[in-house]
């Protein structure tokens, strides 16, 4: 065994004391192969990783920008506003998504979830009331319960990983069709939407009963 | 005659296709209903669910892409592994340990462990210890590597604690030196593959102990943090460093304290000369000691059941010698008794039970965690010492051993932690640094040494 003088202490497997970094051993320079950890590559780079990198920064300073000249020229920041809830909505929805690789079923969640509040966003910001809330949110949570019910009914019932999407859109639509109801007088869009997430609810505790109260168990941790 | 021959042939040839197909179509209809039955097996399996233990829920809210809670426990034999056995070995041991065999799955409240329908693989060791896991349906959370004499296994926090890793690993190691060949005939310490999995073991012991009317403070000052250049993420150094049990017990015997406290005390000297000499800040150097719950309360869960006490050295007592340094970490140690432990135990278990908590959707949940996280979480200790104490092994598996270590992964704030294990007469401290320098770890080891503890010191850099 050799000793580090300057340490006092024995090396184990290596010509260079680990604490100090002095040469233990100049002479004999000894046998790598009994190193008992492999020789790592200098660095370990991830693409996914970088790619995710590059696109936040480029996200970042493309908001920047944007502010920076609408500044500039309109003494404002009326329409880079856009462009931060476009960016956002894209960073988060598809980056995100392709990045960490998501199931289907996460997917549609995040696009119903995201995509309610970019309409939300554009709703308010230009005061054009009605349209998002009465029609395009309702229709778009409409079509992706549509699509969720397909995905599950094509396999037999058996992707029950679309019971999270098809669960929070009724939620959702329970929610919007309340506010709705006491706000506007056109509601049925939203009306449609519930009863068609609430049928393929009811559909899933008909046909499934147990797969369903397990997926409920499971989702909020009864 | 010849042609009445011919017939007959032809007639059993015809005999013969037609078994042969009524034989192909049993088999495809077997084929089909054994599918049948193993996809019935495989989606019973999806939908079975286990709950996260209270203290693992932190874990994957405070973790990140870079980062995320892993150790490792280490093990290298007399003889280089063959993989082939290794793999074989490790499909056997996982079926003893069902718990363990999922995947980190997101709920829309709370995430959850999802069992996996595939077996685990093996790897040959290519990457720094303790590299984050990708949390996807497909991915456990733990890994087994391998590389020459060496078997690891690395595990995400939320699994199970040291002392569950411990007990999986040490099955581990006695299965796969059986299915080399050699005999192990005293199993009294370790979980045999043959048994079966216990439902105790996968119970979230918190939930059991904790009782309603206790709870304590979270408020804690802030911890002395070593601000040095530090390493990438990826890139860990381990410093591990052997001694004798028995010497170490004879010298912190002469300062009338436990090995825990008497290393605890060197810890703590080393962070103070670091502290004299850079003055990075203020705060007290505080010490976070994971302390295994089932010594207090009866559990064989293999979940996480653990909690942390922090050694704090005060900064009007920063001149103190290595003996008063003892003598305030004794005192301090004092303080772990079950009642300290219970409201520990119960204060997280409130926060979990918390109405507001349980309706949050889970991204607001883990954004909340974090942020709670960064002020009552990692800033207030400066380092861990984990200190698994004596692993018990079988003579037969003792004497296979080089060496049995653990390291803990290091974090963003702390930057360096020291994790320590005994089995037979030898202690293993193993150091995980990310700080490019290395004086605190030459600061501990040379303490010990000057004590008359001989060290030998290996390094994976």
């Amino acid at each position: 065994m050799k000793v580090c003088k300057n340490c006092n202490l024995q090396i184990k497997n290596s010509n260079y004391c680990p604490l100090c970094g002095k040469c233990v051993d100049e002479q004999a320079k000894e046998n790598q192969e009994e190193r008992s950890f492999p020789v790592y590559a200098p660095t370990l780079i991830d693409n996914s990783e970088s790619v995710w990198r590059i696109l936040s920064k480029l996200s970042i300073w493309g908001i920047i920008v944007c502010m920076a000249i609408n500044l500039f020229i309109n003494k404002t920041i009326s329409w880079s506003l856009y462009a931060l809830f476009g960016l956002l909505y894209l960073h988060f929805v598809v980056f995100y998504s392709v990045y960490k690789k998501l199931s289907f079923a996460n997917v549609i969640t995040r696009i119903a979830v995201y995509t309610t509040f970019l309409i939300l966003f554009l709703e308010l910001y230009t005061q054009s009331w009605g349209w998002g809330m009465c029609y395009a949110i309702p229709f778009l949570w409409l079509a992706l319960t549509i699509t969720s019910a397909i995905l599950m009914i094509a396999k037999g019932w058996v992707n029950f990983e679309m019971f999270k999407p098809t669960l929070t859109m009724t939620v959702m639509s329970a929610i919007l069709l309340g506010f709705l109801f006491g706000f506007s007088e056109t509601f049925w869009p939203i009306l449609v939407t519930f009863f068609v997430c609430l049928s393929l609810v009811c559909f899933m505790f008909m046909f499934r009963f147990k797969r369903t109260v397990r997926s409920i168990q499971k989702e909020f941790r009864l | 005659m010849g042609s009445d021959l011919k017939e007959s042939k032809i007639k059993k040839k015809q005999e013969a296709q037609q078994l042969k197909k009524q034989l192909k179509q049993q088999a495809k209809q077997r084929e089909k209903e054994l599918a049948k039955i193993h996809n019935i097996e495989m989606r019973a399996l999806r939908e079975n669910w286990y709950k996260l233990d209270n203290s693992a829920m932190i874990y994957p809210a405070i973790g990140s892409s870079h980062f995320n809670s892993v150790f490792r426990i280490s093990a290298e034999l007399k003889q280089n592994i063959n993989p082939q056995v290794l793999q074989q070995t490790l499909e056997q041991t996982i079926k003893r340990f069902p718990i363990f065999n999922v995947s980190l799955a997101n709920g829309l409240f709370w995430h959850y462990f999802q069992p996996l329908t595939q077996l685990p693989k093996i790897e040959e060791e290519y990457a720094y210890p303790c590299r984050p896991f990708v949390f996807n349906k497909n991915n456990p959370i733990f890994r087994v590597l391998y590389f020459k004499n060496k078997i690891c296994f690395e595990t995400f926090h939320s699994l199970t604690d040291g002392f569950g890793a411990s007990q999986f690993f040490n099955c581990l190691i006695a299965t796969y030196l059986k299915n080399i060949g050699i005999k192990i005939t005293d199993n009294t310490d370790i979980l045999s593959v043959n048994d079966k999995a216990n439902e105790e073991e996968g119970e979230d012991a918190f939930r059991l102990y904790a009782d309603k009317t206790m709870s304590r403070s979270r408020k804690e000052k802030k911890a002395y943090d070593v601000k040095e250049p530090v390493n990438p993420m990826s890139v860990l150094q381990i410093i591990k460093g052997t001694a004798s049990v028995s010497k170490v017990k004879e010298v912190a015997k002469k300062y009338n304290a436990t090995i825990n406290e008497f290393l605890s005390a060197v810890y703590m000297l080393a962070m103070l000369k670091n502290k004299k000499k850079y003055k990075r800040n203020n705060n007290p150097i505080k010490l976070s000691v994971p302390v295994n719950l089932r010594r207090y309360f009866l559990s064989k869960t293999l979940k996480n059941f653990s909690a942390v006490f922090n050694l704090e050295l005060p900064v009007d007592k920063e001149n103190s010698t290595l003996e008063q340094i003892i003598e305030i970490v004794k005192q301090q140690s004092k303080q772990i008794d079950t009642e300290y432990l219970l409201k520990f135990i119960s204060k997280n278990v409130k926060s979990e039970t918390n109405f507001f908590v349980r309706i949050m959707p889970l991204a607001v949940k883990d954004f909340v965690l974090k942020l709670v996280y960064s002020f009552v979480g990692e800033v207030l200790f400066t380092s861990t010492i984990s200190n698994l104490g004596v692993i018990k092994l079988p003579n037969e598996i003792e004497e296979q051993l080089l060496s049995y270590y653990v390291c803990i992964g290091a974090t963003k704030v702390n930057r360096f932690n020291l994790a320590v294990i005994s089995h037979g007469d030898t202690m293993e401290m193993c150091f995980s640094n990310r700080l490019k320098s290395t004086q605190i770890m030459k600061d501990f080891f040379s303490t010990l040494s000057s004590l008359g503890i001989d060290i030998i010191i290996e390094s994976n850099f």
